[in-house]
């Protein structure tokens, strides 16, 4: 074995040392954010990551459902009379006479009557029926439009402060106040001490 | 991250402090690993990735108990350990075949082999190797003054194996 100076040899001996490809390849791999080990790392954290959005969502919609206000009164109110409103039960009574209305909704706590706001409108009464709004009983009367041909509904129940304050009394020249529900707009009035709640097809 | 060139040169020089390939490779391959997993940004990355190989070649060393601990005060004594002639170009001069070389490399203590590194294969002077290495000049010449020493009594037994140079 041939000598040389003892730098020279010691160098040529380390630098004849090398990484084999296949090791080389690994330690690539190592530093490779693409390769597969950081592939199924990714994997494993985003698993954790979707588990863990789909508890802040949950707990999100906990938070939101818990802290949003109710809807109000008068949207409670229009939802309700909307929904009966499209289910249209079968009239209990057809006639176009309140005073027909009054002698046969009997069990009301209040006398049905004509509001002020549709006196010498070309809607019609055509039959009622009972119902209720909020849990209170109520008269559920049907309107034709004779111009238009649309059917409406107006209900009316006794004006009780304690579930309906806040609404607008006709009385303190407020207007209705319109809310909007499964398409339909609704308008709400308190008038000589009854709450009116009719149905209109929504125009906007 | 490290180019394949880059990775060689890394595993020289764990191959230089081991003197076996498979160490060599499991010490580079740790190291790789910690570096890139501490998502470290290092102003020199190939050096940082060097300190790091000769630290956990040292803890490997301890656990195994090969490191022969020396205490500060032989330390300090190092520097005068050295005749005031003394050339570090006479360890150059030493004529060795390869499997002296081997040989000598196994014979060394980790913090010489490190010196031998910047020596041989760096090409550092024994002033750069002490910068580096954080160690005075003195000591590094010491210890080039010893590993020279025992290269020759390694081989003293065949005194023609080892010539040294005019001789």
């Amino acid at each position: 074995m041939s000598k040389g100076n003892l730098k020279k040899v010691i160098r040529e001996h380390v630098e004849k040392q090398a990484l084999s490809e296949s090791q080389l390849e690994s330690l690539m791999q190592i530093q490779n954010p693409n390769s597969e080990t950081e592939k199924q790392a990714a994997k494993k954290q985003f698993r954790w990551i979707a588990i863990a959005a789909v508890f802040v969502v949950a707990f999100a919609n906990v938070f939101y459902f818990s802290m949003s206000p109710e809807l109000t009164l008068d949207q409670r109110i229009g939802s309700e009379v909307a929904k009966n409103h499209i289910n249209l039960k079968p009239l209990e009574i057809e006639t176009s006479s309140m005073q027909a209305i009054r002698g046969f909704l009997t069990e009301l706590d209040f006398m049905p009557m004509e509001s002020a706001l549709l006196a010498g409108s070309s809607k019609r009464l055509i039959g009622g029926r009972y119902c209720s709004i909020q849990g209170i009983t109520a008269a559920q009367l049907r309107l034709k439009d004779d111009q238009s041909g649309q059917v409406q509904s107006l209900y009316q129940t006794v004006y009780d402060k304690k579930v309906f304050s806040g609404l607008p009394q006709l009385e303190e020249n407020k207007k209705p106040v319109t809310v909007y529900s499964k398409g339909l707009a609704v308008d709400i009035w308190v008038e000589k001490g009854i709450l009116f709640a009719l149905t209109k097809e929504n125009k906007q | 991250m490290f180019d394949k060139a880059t990775l060689q040169q890394l595993y020289r020089y764990s191959y230089s402090l081991t003197c076996d390939e498979h160490d060599a490779y499991d010490l580079l391959q740790t190291a790789i690993e910690k570096y890139i997993q501490a998502k470290i940004i290092a102003n020199q990355p190939v050096a940082y990735v060097k300190k790091m190989i000769f630290h956990r070649y040292i803890d490997e060393c301890r656990r195994n108990k090969l490191v022969q601990f020396e205490s500060i005060e032989t330390e300090n004594q190092e520097e005068t350990i050295f005749p005031a002639d003394f050339d570090v170009q006479t360890l150059e001069e030493l004529m060795v075949n390869e499997d002296m070389a081997k040989q000598l490399l196994q014979s060394l203590e980790p913090d010489e082999r490190e010196i031998m590194y910047c020596w041989a294969i760096e090409g550092f002077s024994t002033s750069e190797i002490a910068e580096k290495i954080e160690k005075p000049k003195g000591t590094i010449l010491s210890k080039i003054y010893r590993m020279r020493k025992k290269l020759l009594e390694k081989f003293s037994d065949n005194s023609s194996d080892v010539v040294e140079a005019g001789k």
